[in-house]
């Protein structure tokens, strides 16, 4: 099917002509007084500013690292790069105290001869010139910098469906980062594929509400890119104001009357948590409309307890919708939304280990594994589910490793021919149907939706047996509340050629008065047990805020694997098996 | 520790842990695993109930079916390995 090309370059120019008063963005502050705001005029005309004072400075092509917090600024320096045809690579900004090192290989690997910062941070990175000549000696443009300049004419880019639109940097890994280069054919695909998700919500009252962070593909795809496409008003508020107080967002969508916001599942799980009811009196969550949760694995139970504290305050569980993507695929891959129930699969856990889908019978009780639906694939995305040795299609009642293809499906790593191949390029060995995006999740297609059950690479076997890390993680910090939720890594290591199962886990400050940690450790040690028939050789409690995550709030398992064999944990309390 | 001792702990631990029945009437030589009673699964809370109360570990390799299918099994098994401790 063809879809017509969306150009947020060409939106937000029509949009500052034909609705120029109509709120663009608007950055939240702690009380509203604190609001700053842009109409489509506004930010267009900020816009062309910087954009002709980059093309002053560089060629069409040139890739600039963007070095923002939440921002309008941000969001004016995107729009800027893409007026000017230069490729905009936005960054996770280090704290003003940090080191600039990762900064500082992202430039070097994605040849970046510009960086856009604030003053701010121009004036801290200038301290460490020193320590980062290369990085130093860059074009660094500020506002500041830019009135400096004067005035220049701005020439139309060109673009076409090919033009590279921005690379995203994967967050996280151990390794060295790498570029995902988006099209503006992949922008234009994932924009019809958000608008199947919002079709229900997407009017001309709609508002967005991002509190996510702008540098990694949830915030920027929807605050910066699709906001402006639908022409929908985009709120954004930092990620610190939600993290002090979950309470904050629910406010901002009231008194806004946000229609659509989200986050990962941990979001939700902290709005149960943490927010207590006789603050909520007066709360009215009626606009809400469309409620994604995505970007880490969803979970019935979060999203059911979220629905039953806030349905007092309008709260409709309708309007959830559990999505699957990643950054390789732009954005979104599958959702579902207008549900009234979280969608579960039941299965059989004994043949769920060996990797099989056998839908539980009545007397399954104990031996039952509940998973919950991503919701179908979106617009023409098309699904595989290949076994990652043989790359061959699974049966259809095997997990596999996920497949895709479809115009969402980015061009590539930037400069990396060889990971392009293996990751972008893979075609199925018996039929060479492809090319496809090797996702490196697991996952299997059941009566028309995609469930995702865990990571390639972090799949424990032991004895010949599958586990989800993610599972056992779920176990543990079930068992005490001093656990902190999410703050968990289960993963295996190799003793005299045999792999034992170790399980390292976050406490939290307050709740640790008076905790019997030895009695704690027992206590997850059973239930990994009863619930896994699996033994923990180590458990490993380690002070809060020490698990090891990538910036999209993912736990680094490797990392965390790394630091237990090296002995780099901050550890409160452990046990281990006398043969570790 | 004398052996009835034991065995009346792993009989309470298997009645109320493993077969969620309390009156059940359990005889010490009444096949667990083999019969079907419990699944192979319960093996793995068999050894952390072994660890944790009489803080003893039985490696994977001796943690069988074979060695531990009745509770007089596994009440052997801990007293063996007491005594290797001593």
């Amino acid at each position: 099917m063809e879809y017509p090309f969306l150009n947020p370059v060409e939106s937000l120019q029509r949009y500052a002509q034909e609705s120029p008063d109509r709120l663009s963005h608007m950055l939240l502050g702690a009380s509203e007084q604190e609001n700053q705001s842009l109409t489509y005029r506004q930010l267009d005309a900020e816009v062309r500013k910087i954009a002709a004072h980059l093309q002053s400075v560089a060629e069409p092509g040139e890739r600039a690292l963007l070095v923002y917090p939440t921002s309008l600024e941000f969001v004016i320096a995107m729009y800027a790069c893409l007026y000017a045809g230069i490729i905009p690579i936005p960054t996770n900004p280090p704290g003003l105290n940090r080191s600039a090192q990762r900064l500082e290989a992202i430039a070097r690997d994605a040849q970046a001869s510009i960086v856009l910062t604030t003053p701010e941070y121009h004036q801290a990175f200038l301290l460490q010139a020193e320590q980062f000549p290369e990085f130093a000696a860059r074009k660094w443009i500020t506002r500041d910098s830019v009135q400096a300049g004067g005035d220049h004419a701005l020439l139309p880019p060109n673009i076409t469906p090919d033009t590279i639109a921005f690379i995203q940097y994967t967050s996280g890994s151990t390794n060295i980062p790498k570029g995902v280069v988006i099209s503006y054919r992949n922008l234009s695909y994932n924009a019809h594929a958000i608008r199947q998700t919002r079709r229900h919500e997407l009017s001309d009252d709609s508002v967005i509400l991002t509190w996510t962070p702008l540098f990694h593909d949830m915030g920027l795809l929807t605050a910066v890119f699709q906001t402006v496409i639908d022409r929908t008003p985009s709120l954004m508020m930092s990620p610190i104001m939600f993290m002090q107080n979950p309470l904050n967002w629910l406010r901002k969508i009231q008194k806004h009357r946000v229609t659509a916001s989200g986050g990962p599942n941990f979001a939700y799980e902290l709005c149960v948590r943490k927010i207590p009811l006789e603050k909520c009196e007066d709360l009215d969550l009626s606009s809400w409309k469309l409620a994604y949760n995505s970007a880490e694995p969803i979970r019935a139970e979060t999203q059911q307890a979220f629905a039953e504290k806030f349905a007092p305050f309008g709260f409709r569980p309708k309007a959830f919708a559990p999505c699957y993507g990643l950054a390789e695929a732009t954005l979104e891959v599958s959702s579902y939304t207008n549900q009234p129930k979280t969608i579960i699969l039941r299965v059989k856990r004994s043949d769920f280990e060996e990797g099989k889908i056998t839908p539980a019978g009545p007397n399954d009780e104990k031996n039952t594994v509940e998973l919950v639906s991503s919701g179908a694939p979106l617009i023409d995305i098309r699904v595989a589910i290949v076994n990652p040795q043989t790359r061959k299609r699974c049966a259809p009642n095997e997990v596999g490793e996920i497949w895709l293809a479809g115009g969402n499906v980015a061009e590539g790593y930037w400069n990396r021919p060889e990971d392009t191949e293996h990751t972008f390029r893979a075609h199925l060995a018996d039929t060479g149907e492809g090319p496809f995006l090797r996702t490196g999740d697991l996952g299997f297609m059941y009566d028309g939706h995609l469930y995702i059950t865990g990571r390639l690479k972090d799949l424990l076997i032991v004895r010949g047996r599958n586990y989800y890390p993610q599972d056992i993680e779920v176990t543990v910090e079930k068992t005490h509340p001093a656990l902190r939720p999410g703050g968990g890594a289960a993963f295996s290591i190799t003793k005299d050629g045999v792999e034992h199962l170790v399980v390292v886990h976050e406490t939290q400050r307050s709740q640790m008065e008076g905790v019997d940690w030895d009695e704690v450790i027992k206590q997850i040690r059973a239930n990994i047990a009863r619930d896994h028939g699996i033994r923990a050789s180590a458990v490993i409690l380690i002070r809060r805020a020490t698990v090891a995550k990538t910036s999209s709030g993912k736990i680094m398992r490797s990392e965390m694997k790394r630091r237990f064999l090296e002995d780099e944990l901050e550890i409160v309390a452990e046990w281990r098996a006398p043969i570790l | 520790m004398d052996r009835n001792q034991v065995l009346q702990k792993v009989r309470e631990f298997t009645l109320n842990e493993l077969l969620k029945n309390p009156n059940y009437d359990l005889k010490d030589d009444e096949p667990l695993f083999s019969s079907g009673l419990i699944d192979s699964f319960a093996m793995a809370q068999v050894g952390v109930f072994i660890e944790t109360e009489f803080n003893l570990y039985i490696p994977d390799p001796e943690l069988t079916v074979e060695n531990m299918d009745t509770i007089n099994q596994i009440t052997d098994k801990i007293l063996a390995e007491l005594a290797a401790q001593q």
